[in-house]
């Protein structure tokens, strides 16, 4: 479903304020469009006014040309997913019932809401079992937002307003809420409008970014041309000072992996002689060591295997390494990469089975080309 | 046992007089409970923020008003006897009641109505689904409160002639017969404790174990 905003204005105080000035702009079919501005720009406003939650005071909004008028407002609302700024889980209810709400308000079947909420929570990556019948206050901050999200998706909404979801979340779990709702996104192709005021997540999230000031649009363009190509100082100022480092956090790790690489299965290679067999006969220094259905194991090289005896457990010799999901952005490569001192770095699935390697050069090669297009 | 000698000599008579404080206590205190919700509920419907502040303040400051007071307004107002007894323990009552409630559906965190509003409930469903669930324990409090309160107080309204364990009482006052008095008050203390009792196993029923959860934190 298509959104439309046309000349669309919230004033308060008897017109002396303008919360929202006269916004006009198309949000596409399953894309996911960032609002991004300073605190106070009218973000939620916007939002708010999308469900009705906050009256406009003149223009109008347009689902697939209909006007928002002509709907019912608690039916608009049951079928736009929401997800406000604090959460807002209901905390006498179970974390079950919390995700049933609307379903239940439109009156599914209860062995459909129940499917549905298993469903949900593999989505964002909790155990149903686990976590179905926990409360709120048995959460930490990030269950209790990927709860929130998948609370917005319940009734398979066409779109889904997502005022900061991440915002109350500390930098690490926030990145990977953001990996796993890549993920979620690519699967389910929703229109999502995402509020944040987080630079780096509206440009590893967003397909289009809409860049508000003052109840304005600065600058409304895909992602990577607003990173190109700033409209203005207030643009560049936002984006900050590192663009090019900006730029990688658009690009994913899903693209830029190499999946022919040598791997050693210790479910077959068992001893440290037919290991170093192996990766002489490829000419290889190490190799990457995987278990059971290619779990990662971690590494091994030549040089710590020829001090070893031939007879010995390979698995003795595996040393441990730190991995990369698909989803995760070239920005997060790179620093895992430099934090853990590694020139390559596997990248591994949610279930840590190894899809291939990342290759440090890569990474630098892809942040000239940035740097040549900045000139 | 000079204390309990009036006490198991009058089993009967006090048995009656328990029975009849019981009444007036029960048919007072549940309209109070009623209509002390109600007001509650209406006075903090969206909207109506100035009105539900306004029942907090005046139920707020009346929770201080001394019981004798309230029973001697009403006995200027009404005379004596059950019913005027009645209507002042329902007054008495009515004031926890309505501030607990109102102040428990006030303090519902918004989050959690925004949520309720932009998922698609209606206002009843929001009320229903989401404020009184979560005020359960503001609203049993204040219940629990005007219980315990209106069964002290009744056994002062026999002074306007309610009858009852004050009755009992107050005649033990006046002939300073030690044994007397106690005899009236051990049971209003009792029938106080039980009914407390009751009532906040009632409550443990009804609230949400993710309610407990939470108020533990
Ligand atoms: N009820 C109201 N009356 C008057 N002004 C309001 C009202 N609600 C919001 N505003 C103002 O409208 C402006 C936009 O608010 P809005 O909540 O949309 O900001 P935002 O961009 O979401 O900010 P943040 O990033 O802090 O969440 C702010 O200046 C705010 O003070
Ligand atoms: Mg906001």
């Amino acid at each position: 479903m298509q959104i439309r905003l046309k000349n669309l204005t919230k004033k308060y105080d008897n017109g002396a304020f303008k919360a929202v000035d006269n916004i006009s702009l198309t949000f596409d079919e399953s894309k996911l469009t960032v609002l991004i501005g300073p605190s106070g720009c009218g973000k939620t406003t916007t939002l708010k006014m999308i469900n009705r939650l906050i009256e406009r005071t003149g223009g109008d909004i347009l689902f697939d040309e209909k006007s928002i008028d002509e709907m019912d407002r608690i039916n608009l609302r049951r079928k736009i997913g929401y997800a406000i700024q604090n959460i807002g889980l209901f905390i006498h209810m179970s974390v079950f019932d919390n995700i049933a709400v609307v379903p239940r308000l439109l009156k599914w079947p209860e062995q459909k809401i129940k499917d549905r909420v298993e469903e949900l929570l593999e989505l964002v990556n909790l155990d149903p079992e686990l976590h179905m019948y926990k409360y709120p206050a048995q959460l930490s901050g990030g269950q209790k937002q990927r709860i929130g999200v998948a609370r917005s998706l319940a009734a398979d909404p066409d779109v889904i307003l997502m005022d900061e979801p991440f915002g109350a979340i500390d930098p690490i779990n926030r990145e990977k809420l953001q990996d796993a709702f890549i993920e979620i996104q690519e699967k389910i192709k929703k229109t999502i409008i995402f509020v944040t005021h987080d630079i780096r997540e509206a440009i590893k999230l967003g397909d289009k970014i809409v860049i508000m000031n003052n109840g304005h649009i600065v600058q409304y363009d895909d992602t990577i041309n607003v990173v190109n190509q700033p409209e203005n100082e207030f643009v560049e100022s936002l984006l900050g000072s590192d663009r090019a480092l900006k730029g990688l956090e658009m690009l994913s790790v899903k693209d830029n992996y190499i999946k022919d690489f040598v791997s050693i299965n210790a479910e077959e290679v068992k001893t440290v002689g037919t290991a170093l067999e192996y990766l002489q006969k490829k000419e290889k220094s190490y190799a990457y060591v995987v278990g059971k259905k290619g779990i990662l194991l971690g590494y091994c090289t030549t040089k710590r295997l020829q001090k070893k005896d031939k007879h010995d457990d390979l698995i003795e010799s595996v040393i441990k390494t730190e991995s990369i999901q698909p989803y995760s952005n070239l920005m997060e490569a790179i620093i895992t990469m430099v934090e853990a001192g590694l020139t390559s770095c596997p990248v591994v699935n949610s279930k840590d089975q190894l899809l291939g390697i990342i290759r440090f050069k890569t990474l630098v090669d892809i942040m000239g080309s940035f740097e040549k297009s900045e000139e | 046992m000079e204390l309990f000698s009036y006490f198991f000599e009058n089993i009967p008579y006090i048995l009656e007089k328990t029975w009849q404080h019981f009444y007036l206590f029960l048919i007072s205190w549940s309209i109070a409970v009623v209509t002390g919700v109600f007001i509650g509920i209406i006075s903090t419907r969206p909207g109506k923020e100035k009105i539900g502040r306004t029942v907090l303040a005046v139920t707020g400051a009346t929770q201080a008003v001394p019981s004798t007071a309230v029973i001697a307004l009403v006995f200027i107002f009404m005379g004596i006897g059950a019913l005027p007894a009645m209507f002042a323990l329902f007054i008495y009552s009515l004031v926890p009641v309505t501030f607990n409630t109102a102040s428990g559906l006030m303090n519902v965190s918004p989050d959690m109505k925004e949520a309720a509003m932009g998922m698609g409930m209606t206002k009843n469903q929001i009320l229903f689904k989401v404020e009184l669930p979560t005020s359960i324990p503001a609203i049993a409090s204040g219940i629990r409160t005007a219980a315990v309160i209106n069964i002290g107080t009744a056994a002062i309204a026999a002074i306007i002639g309610a009858g009852g364990l004050g009755e009992i009482i107050f005649i033990g006052l006046r002939l300073m017969d030690v044994s007397r008095i106690f005899a009236g008050a051990l049971p209003v203390a009792v029938l106080a404790l039980v009914v407390d009792a009751l009532l906040a196993l009632l409550e443990k029923a009804i609230m949400s174990d993710g309610l407990k959860l939470s108020k533990e934190n």
